[in-house]
């Protein structure tokens, strides 16, 4: 019998390899004397990046909340947006708004190029067969160019993760001979869908996730902020902290949990889920959903028992991730996908 | 909140009060303790910390908090998020010497 389409997704990005053609990925590449000034004026992370370095920011509102999940990226004197959350046209419309010197050679590449994604554990080994054998050695958050791709090295799995940008006339043609080399690897094209839910599973900011919650504060991504810059909302920054009652942990339960869904401690209402979704990984013996739950600060910590006031499932707030990446433990300079029998590595799933 | 869930939950956070703290004195993360967040990934993204800051976290775990992390293999599971290391924190640390100030 064969698993399920959702499984086997999983298993290829988790074990093996997988291909996906994300499409809410906007990229910008900025050039001209005002580049750097452009999206410093917005990056919530600072700029301290030597060439080819990329480094995870988010861009806010005026009000503080997040705009955008963006990846500000430095090649040569020009930078690169890898974004997602708002539209080309929204995201372009905000750069050229608080770019401080018309100088700037802004180009959206949407219409121009598309993206492959390549994830899991022997990503690093199908990228280097079918692109160049040099993006094995790649830094984690580093981009390089293989003649018109460019390839930016990053992922929100816990997995080895690439993207490639490509030109769309040569989009299809690069695809094929991912396919090719990949069937060796035993490559699987999976949704964008099943990347969203590893991201979740990792613990990791997915803007699809949970978008009434756009408080940097409360999604627990001050680590992308340096508070002694000044961007686009730093100054509505301090207020919304202060606003901030609440924050987004990790649950998991094995009943199904809907969104919306009013979370109960001891009888009083302390929280509400914002996010669920089945882990077909961890359903191998019996579900196990996956939530976003937004709690009183005060409760948002893991091993909390909660229970759901309509249905009475039970949720238990946890420490993501929740599974063992293989990625951890699999390395370009010791292992390979042909002699894989012969590793050990840890269960991804713990029983 | 019952009784004993809130000392569960206050024990929780002087273990991650004191974790926040090991990760800015001792592996000089650059920011206030109160600017990082539980959930915050430890490695690549989040604080960026490398392979010299594992070391060092190590033997800070050990130095502060009496917690000894297992051999390197089993120790990447631990070391993910400033949580999971709360986690682990909690779950081997002798009774009584854990968050000691």
């Amino acid at each position: 019998m064969s698993e399920p389409d959702d499984l086997a997704d999983a298993r290829a990005l988790r074990e093996r390899v997988a291909l996906a053609r994300p499409d809410e990925i906007v990229a910008l590449r900025l050039a001209g004397a005002g580049a750097f000034d452009a999206i410093d004026a917005i990056s919530t992370a600072a700029l301290h990046l030597g060439d080819a370095q990329m480094r995870p920011s988010l861009f806010l509102r005026e009000d503080g909340s997040i705009l955008a999940d963006a990846y500000v990226c430095r090649d040569d004197e020009a930078f690169w947006i890898l974004a997602e959350g708002p539209s080309a046209a929204e995201l372009v419309a905000h750069v050229e708004r608080h770019a401080p010197s018309k100088d700037l050679a802004l180009t959206e590449l949407t219409a121009s190029h598309g993206i492959l994604s390549v994830h899991g554990p022997y990503a690093w080994e199908l990228v280097g067969e079918a692109l160049d054998p040099d993006v094995v050695g790649m830094p984690f958050l580093s981009l390089y160019r293989v003649d018109d791709v460019t390839c930016f090295r990053a992922g929100k799995t816990g997995e080895y993760g690439y993207d490639l940008l490509v030109p769309r006339e040569r989009l299809d043609a690069l695809e094929a001979r991912i396919r090719s080399a990949g069937e060796a690897l035993e490559l699987r094209t999976i949704s964008n869908a099943a990347v969203d839910l590893a991201s979740l599973e990792n613990g990791f900011f997915c803007v699809r996730h949970a978008p009434r919650v756009t408080s940097p504060f409360e999604r627990q991504l001050r680590w992308r902020i340096a508070f002694e810059r000044a961007f686009v909302g730093a100054s509505a920054l301090p207020a919304l902290e202060a606003a901030s009652k609440r924050r987004l942990v990790h649950a998991i339960s094995s009943s199904e949990v809907a969104v919306d869904a009013i979370l109960e401690l001891d009888g009083e209402l302390v929280g509400r889920v914002e996010h669920a979704q089945r882990s077909p990984l961890l359903s191998s013996t019996s579900e196990v959903w996956v939530a976003l739950a937004s709690l009183d600060v005060a409760l948002a910590h893991p091993e909390i028992d909660l229970v759901h006031a309509r249905t009475g499932a039970s949720l238990r707030t946890v420490a993501p991730p929740v599974v063992d990446n293989r990625s951890l433990y699999v390395s370009p300079q010791r292992h390979a996908f042909a002699s894989r029998a012969g590793d050990e590595f840890p269960p991804v799933v713990t029983p | 909140m019952n009784p004993a869930l809130r000392a569960r939950i206050d024990h929780r956070e002087r273990i991650l009060a004191a974790v926040r703290r090991l990760l800015v004195e001792d592996l000089k993360v650059r920011r206030a303790p109160e600017n990082v967040d539980p959930d915050t990934p430890l490695f690549g993204t989040g604080l960026g910390l490398d392979s010299v800051d594992a070391i060092e976290l190590v033997v800070a775990l050990e130095t502060r908090l009496g917690t000894s992390l297992p051999d390197a293999q089993e120790s990447r599971r631990w070391m993910r998020t400033v949580n999971t290391v709360v986690q682990y924190v909690l779950d081997h640390a002798k009774a009584g010497s854990a968050g000691a100030p």
